[in-house]
């Protein structure tokens, strides 16, 4: 075991250096560089010019930037923002990436508990009206866009019957319509994926044995059939996850939300490339993170993997 | 089913559990930076506004987007401020004389104005300020509004600390000197970039300058949550008398479709129409009432890139591109009135602007004209890359591509770099062969766009054109201490310059806001909206 959690240990973390240096290459080759986004159309003075690459490294080789970084990131430091003088880059996406999670959290359980509840509705009700809708919706959250979404939930719920905010984070009731709009696809997702497994598991034999020693169908779909319907759920969550994380990218900036995806956004367009470092160490670290606990989670979850 | 609901009660009751977690009103876990300096009385009378972003700073001479002006507006105080008729007026300053060589200026400050701290206001903390933003470590974009003065130039080479040409004559005289005869000086001193801060909160070191900033406008700095909003507090001591207002809320909102929808949820006062609502907001009988436009000092124009270009030399082609284009058809059906046709390169309300001038459109003679120029039909005309930045630009790029394409017979591609690739391909004048973009008045002269756009010697004259008649009235109009005088020289720049077809001036910007009943008292001149010191708002 320690020297499977050593192996995980050592692929995440190089994963997670692979992914800052493409960050870091990517942000450099693209066309534009920070300094021209700030000034915009001016002519400005070549000393401030200077002063400025000076003061922010940029005068230096990319590959001795590269290092420098990685050094600085290593103790937390991810240096100061270009966009905004003065101001630490940790200072800008600490309090950003708790605003995210807070309300990503509320998606992903919308959508893992929203999945598994219509799955298991609709392998138990199978060619219902309610398999029947739901399959309907699960399709629709599939190939509906997350902007078309919020829109039309924002449209509806905000701006006709206003018993939602169209846009903010001060309440609760700020992130009831971003956290549906990135649940619907996962949720759907999910869904479907849980009534096939749930399908499959209740023609078993073992449910057959159970239902006919006269256990309650509740008890045989929780109890039996459920937990080895989770086995391809934990896949999806995976899998989702990392969707939820490039979600907020387009949520947050619809629903002005203050977090990780509206910072990112705002760094990228404005070449702050310390932000854009830092929010992909963020994000990566996330990902592997949860893959990492997917892992683990298949091995309880499915006794067969012990061996 | 009873077992399902015990399953999904739970799982509600803790998404309420983790989405109220944090949301808030708990300051602990409010998004810092936030520095509260002020407890929000429960009566308030508030007006709430949208900015697109934190600002890059609160300090006037590092402004240099939207959102940093319009805070600067209502924290900070400069020497010249401009009116709701964008008319330069004294602001800190109580007289001024100007030398009959017009080149030191003596400026006596009001004695009544002091810090948001309640320190009085003296004339070393203006020669400070500047001392500060000449200095290039600060990379300070105010640096370029007072490169005049005698002795900035060694500040900025890092020959001397002092401001050598100016001289603090008294605790509220400020003697400068400038190092060549500057009429429009003082007109540059009105925009926020020249005005300075207090010098014991900076220059002696302030590590809490980012997030508490101190200045001398109608209202003081409160709180910054960032990325959530900014409030502004009236400032009770301002010279100019306590704003109405208890505080001004800037929200921060970087989409303008967004700030529409909270415009009419009613969590904004006052909000900028973006321009694919105009048409909407335009036929609703309600937010029609509550539309309110100003024009702005901005040129839209289209850049034909003599530099890259070399069939641009040619002025029928460039007169042919010109006529083969239908402002009008675009400003009214495609962006519904967002800009007003273009009849030169002078905005409203700016000396040197005329109304007479320009072409108009003319399909079968632009036709011809690139046929006398060697391109019948537009056969053998070279493919056109033609760049523009900002979602309104680029519909009209796309309309003027397609005009173009049909008027003449020649191709044409649109392209939507980002801001910064976009920037880089103008300085570079090697990248786009055509653009369009805008180019907005910081102050009141027409050397904006004539001298900075146009003129040989300007570094932002993003084109290559060339035009030695033109250079040598805009000098002239740039030296000429006679307001008259000059405002004609600028008109007759403006008439070489359209009808050379130095480049296409496109369209004219205009400030279109919602502003809600109740709120009186809102403008904007011709740079920006005012600031909030005389808006006041119902209960």
């Amino acid at each position: 075991m320690l020297r499977y959690v050593l192996r995980r240990s050592i692929i995440t973390l190089v994963c997670l250096i692979g992914a800052t240096l493409l960050a870091f290459l990517a942000a450099r080759l693209a066309p534009g560089d920070p300094l021209s986004q700030i000034v915009g159309q001016r002519a400005v003075d070549p000393a401030i010019v200077a002063a400025w690459r000076e003061r922010y490294g940029l005068d230096r080789p990319v590959l001795v930037q590269y290092a420098i970084f990685v050094t600085n990131a290593i103790r937390g430091d991810f240096g100061l923002s270009y966009q905004y003088p003065g101001r630490a880059v940790v200072d800008i996406i600490a309090p950003a990436a708790l605003v995210t999670l807070r309300w990503q959290s509320m998606a992903a359980l919308l959508a893992i508990g929203g999945g598994i509840v219509l799955g298991m509705i609709t392998a138990v009700r199978q060619h219902s009206w309610i398999d029947t809708t739901l399959t309907m919706s699960v399709l629709l959250g599939v190939t509906v866009p997350d902007f078309v979404i919020a829109t039309l939930l924002i449209s509806l719920f905000a701006l006709q019957l206003q018993i939602l905010p169209v846009a903010g984070s001060s309440t609760a009731a700020h992130y009831v319509l971003p956290a549906i709009t990135l649940a619907l696809q996962p949720c759907a997702f999910m869904a479907r994926t849980v009534r096939a497994a749930m399908i499959s598991t209740l023609d078993q034999d073992y449910i057959v044995t159970a239902r006919a020693k006269g256990l309650h169908r509740t008890t045989i779909v929780l109890r039996h059939a459920l937990r080895n319907a989770c086995i391809p759920v934990l896949t999806i969550v995976g899998v989702q996850f990392g969707r939820i994380l490039g979600g907020a990218f387009v949520i947050e900036t619809i629903f002005n939300i203050p977090g990780l995806g509206r910072v990112a956004v705002n760094a990228v367009m404005q070449r702050d490339y310390p932000v854009i470092l830092a929010v992909t160490v963020l994000l990566t670290a996330a990902f592997l993170l949860s893959s990492y606990l997917v892992d683990l989670l298949y091995g309880l979850v499915d006794p067969r993997l012990h061996g | 089913m009873r077992h399902m609901r015990q399953l999904v009660l739970p799982l509600l009751a803790l998404l309420v559990l983790i989405g109220s977690g944090g949301c808030g009103t708990n300051p602990t876990t409010a998004p810092s930076p936030v520095a509260s300096t002020a407890t929000v009385a429960s009566q308030t009378t508030a007006l709430r506004f949208a900015i697109a972003d934190d600002p890059r700073s609160f300090e006037p001479g590092l402004s240099v987007l939207m959102q940093d002006a319009q805070l600067a507006l209502n924290l900070h105080a400069g020497l010249f401020t401009y009116n709701e008729n964008s008319e330069l007026v004294p602001y800190l300053v109580k007289s001024w004389e100007v030398s009959a060589d017009g080149s030191t200026y003596t400026f006596v400050l009001r004695d009544d104005a002091t810090w948001h701290s309640g320190k009085p206001i003296t004339a070393l903390d203006i020669k400070q300020g500047w001392e500060r933003y000449l200095n290039p470590d600060l990379s300070a974009w105010g640096a370029s509004y007072l490169s005049s003065i005698v002795g900035a130039k060694d500040i900025q080479d890092k020959q001397a600390n002092e401001l050598s040409g100016v001289e603090v004559v008294d605790e509220h005289t400020l003697r400068v000197r400038l190092s060549q005869p500057d009429p429009v000086f003082i007109y540059r001193l009105g925009a926020p970039p020249t005005w300075v801060v207090p010098a014991e909160a900076v220059v002696a070191g302030h590590p809490n300058w980012v997030s508490t900033p101190q200045g001398s406008g109608p209202f003081s700095f409160a709180s910054w949550e960032s990325k959530v909003k900014i409030v502004l507090q009236a400032n009770p001591n301002f010279f100019g008398g306590k704003p109405a207002l208890d505080q001004a809320e800037f929200l921060i909102v970087p989409d303008a479709t967004t700030a529409f929808n909270l415009y009419q949820t009613g969590d904004l006062d006052i909000v900028a129409v973006p321009a694919s609502e105009l048409q909407r907001v335009r036929q609703d009988a309600q937010l029609s009432q509550q539309l309110q436009s100003w024009t702005k000092g901005q040129l839209i124009f289209i850049g034909l890139n003599q530099a890259k270009v070399e069939v641009f030399k040619d002025l029928r082609v460039r007169q042919a591109f010109d006529q083969a284009i239908d402002r009008r058809q675009i400003s009214d059906k495609v962006l519904f009135g967002a800009f007003a046709p273009a009849t030169g390169f002078v905005p409203p309300n700016v000396p040197g602007y005329n109304p007479e001038l320009g072409s108009s459109y003319n399909p079968a003679q632009a036709k011809q004209l690139l046929a006398d120029a060697g391109y019948p039909d537009g056969k053998d005309f070279p493919t056109i890359t033609f760049a523009a930045l900002g979602s309104s630009e680029s519909t009209a790029a796309e309309a003027a591509a397609a005009q173009l394409r049909e008027n003449l017979g020649i191709n044409v591609e649109v392209v939507k770099p980002e801001p910064s690739e976009f920037y880089e391909g103008l300085r570079a004048k090697d990248k786009w062969d055509m653009f369009i973009t805008g180019w907005t008045a910081d102050f009141l002269s027409a050397e904006q766009w004539l001298y900075l756009l146009l003129h040989d010697g300007s570094a932002t004259n993003f084109v290559g054109y060339a035009n030695s008649e033109l250079d040598a009235v805009v000098d002239q109009a740039m030296q000429s201490s006679d307001e008259v005088q000059r405002a004609e020289l600028w008109r007759e720049a403006n008439r070489i310059a359209t009808e050379d077809v130095a480049m296409i001036p496109f369209g004219y910007g205009q400030f279109t806001y919602l502003v809600k009943p109740g709120v009186t008292g809102f403008a904007c001149n011709l740079f920006m909206p005012m600031g909030f010191g005389n808006v006041s708002r119902n209960q």
